[in-house]
């Protein structure tokens, strides 16, 4: 499972996160660990301490890093106004999906624009929702952009680009 | 297996340190580096790079992730005018502004947005500079409907209706204002530890720039012709006839006469009302023939009047209340909401982190109502 930042910073939000990475195998990007840290007061007013490097070191969850050829061979699949949406997670995450050494795991993210940008590079079945991921192991959300229906729009959308080639290269 | 592209990333990272005038130690404190060889290494290629240090470090040199992988040319940044050009840091500030206009100008084609075009004046020569100048002020004020007081009203209307943005910036004791215009658009930077009425000025004074910016902007054939010193003292005089307008200066000070004489307290009052300092004041009203220069001197030379000013301008020397403009945010929310922006991207553009991004949101009046909007709209996309 291929975790973007949102899920993680929601995951902690919900005191969910120690259950997931227990129980799930989780690989995070690199840039994905920098944009989820954070140690202060949400913005709800409730104290929030994310570190997902005790994590990483404890062994809980695994870290990718995208090469620089790999940033850049993956950016050369799309049209730049397309890249140019996509926040540097994202981007790690779509570069990493396509490296051996990530053939096997799965995006999971909240953003639209990101779900699209995996199903225009071949990887339709290779996304998936929050929801199901949770449900997989007796948990829920209530959140509009982790649930089925929300990702069902985001891969027919990407899959209408793909057809087109409309936002890549 | 070695990464082909460590090399040429190297270098680009090494040249975009070089093109600010940063040390390695600066950068490697910036980007989150434990010790300034690792630049160095990273530099020659001797390193290897992750993706997340890629991010900090085109975030400290502010850059594109793809100018420092290769992908996209480095930014001009040479299209940025300086009113004074602070020692330190210049470098820094002029490559952010760019960035940011360029994001912004991102955001216009991702939203659609269609601004006003900001008008240009062409300013043909020294004998006629200063007519044409007022030309520009009339036209300008009644383009740009500032109403009585101009400098209540400038910022916001540049902003929402111009979409020229301007930027808050502590650029230290030295350095003034700045401005570029390009393809990207129009900004303007603004030293954010400046007093209002300073401030105010300052935007008056870089909106002359842009709109001469065709005849007397950097770059031009024709402003190589001019002292720079006579194009800023244009600009000045454009600054204070635009933020003073004569028949609102006239009608204040006939309404505040008493028998045809007005004390200093009234002159530091029409200055606080019309938002710029009492040094504009004075320098307006000789121009306009309501005082001598030895009048307006005399008044400025007197330690008495200094600090009345002072005394009636206690509580006003706020900070600009947002470092970001609300034009920027709103477009970045927008594009966001049309699904042309991903949410972490839209973090990046506003230059916050994603969990802080609601707080940011917030301070420009977007709601969580908005937020919960947003995503039910990009639910439904």
């Amino acid at each position: 499972m291929l975790f973007d930042a949102m899920i993680v910073i929601d995951l902690h939000r919900s005191e969910q996160w120690s259950d997931v990475v227990s129980q799930l195998d989780v690989t995070i990007p690199s840039v994905v660990v920098d944009e989820s840290k954070y140690e202060d007061v949400d913005p709800g007013g409730f104290p929030l301490r994310i570190n997902i490097q005790e994590d990483i070191d404890s062994g809980r969850v695994k870290v990718e890093s995208a090469s620089m050829s790999e940033l850049k061979a993956t950016e050369s699949q799309f049209a730049d106004w397309f890249w140019e949406k996509l926040g540097a997670g994202e981007r790690e995450a779509l570069s990493l999906m396509r490296t051996c050494r990530c053939a096997d795991v799965q995006l999971c993210s909240s953003d639209g624009l990101a779900i699209q940008g995996a199903v225009m590079l071949g990887f339709r079945d290779r996304c998936i929702c929050l929801s199901q991921v949770l449900r997989s192991i007796g948990m829920t959300i209530s959140h509009g952009k982790y649930s089925e229906d929300f990702l069902r729009n985001a891969l027919k959308v990407g899959g209408e680009k793909l057809i087109r080639g409309y936002g890549l290269r | 297996m070695a990464d082909v592209a460590k090399n040429e990333v190297g270098a680009r990272i090494r040249e975009a340190r070089e093109r600010l005038n940063m040390k390695q130690k600066k950068l490697a404190k910036l980007a989150g580096f434990s010790h300034h060889q690792q630049i160095s290494a990273i530099e020659q290629g001797q390193r290897d790079i992750r993706a997340n240090e890629l991010m900090r470090l085109a975030s400290a040199l502010h850059v594109e992730m793809g100018v420092l992988l290769g992908t996209q040319p480095f930014p001009d940044t040479h299209l940025v005018q300086w009113r004074e050009r602070p020692e330190e840091g210049a470098d820094e500030s002029e490559a952010r502004l760019v960035q940011r206009a360029k994001r912004f100008h991102h955001l216009l084609e991702m939203t659609e947005a269609r601004p006003q075009t900001l008008p240009q004046f062409e300013i043909q020569d020294r004998a006629s500079a200063e007519a044409e100048a007022q030309r520009a002020v009339d036209s300008l004020i009644k383009q740009l409907d500032l109403g009585s007081r101009p400098a209540a009203s400038l910022q916001k209307i540049l902003e929402s209706e111009f979409h020229v943005l301007i930027w808050f910036e502590d650029l230290g004791s030295d350095g003034s204002a700045a401005c570029t215009h390009s393809e990207h658009g129009n900004a303007i930077l603004v030293n954010s530890s400046e007093v209002p009425w300073r401030r105010n000025f300052d935007i008056a004074h870089e909106l002359f720039h842009l709109v001469t910016w065709n005849s007397l902007g950097p770059g031009n054939p024709r402003s190589d012709d001019w002292n720079q010193e006579e194009i800023e003292r244009l600009a000045n005089t454009f600054a204070a006839t635009l933020l003073l307008p004569a028949e609102e200066v006239r009608a204040e000070l006939y309404a505040r006469a008493d028998e045809g004489k007005i004390d200093g307290t009234d002159l530091i009052g029409i200055a606080v009302d019309f938002g710029v300092s009492t040094e504009a004041l004075l320098w307006r009203l000789k121009t306009l023939g309501f005082l001598k220069y030895a009048q307006a001197k005399e008044l400025l030379d007197d330690q008495g009047f200094r600090q009345t000013d002072r005394g009636q301008r206690r509580g006003r020397r706020h900070s600009p209340k947002r470092q970001l403009p609300s034009t920027f945010v709103w477009l970045a929310f927008l594009a966001c909401m049309k699904g042309a922006l991903s949410r972490s991207r839209m973090a990046e553009y506003l230059e916050t982190s994603l969990v802080e991004l609601p707080l940011l949101l917030e301070e420009h009046d977007i709601s969580e109502k908005e937020e919960r909007d947003y995503q039910e709209t990009v639910v439904a996309f």
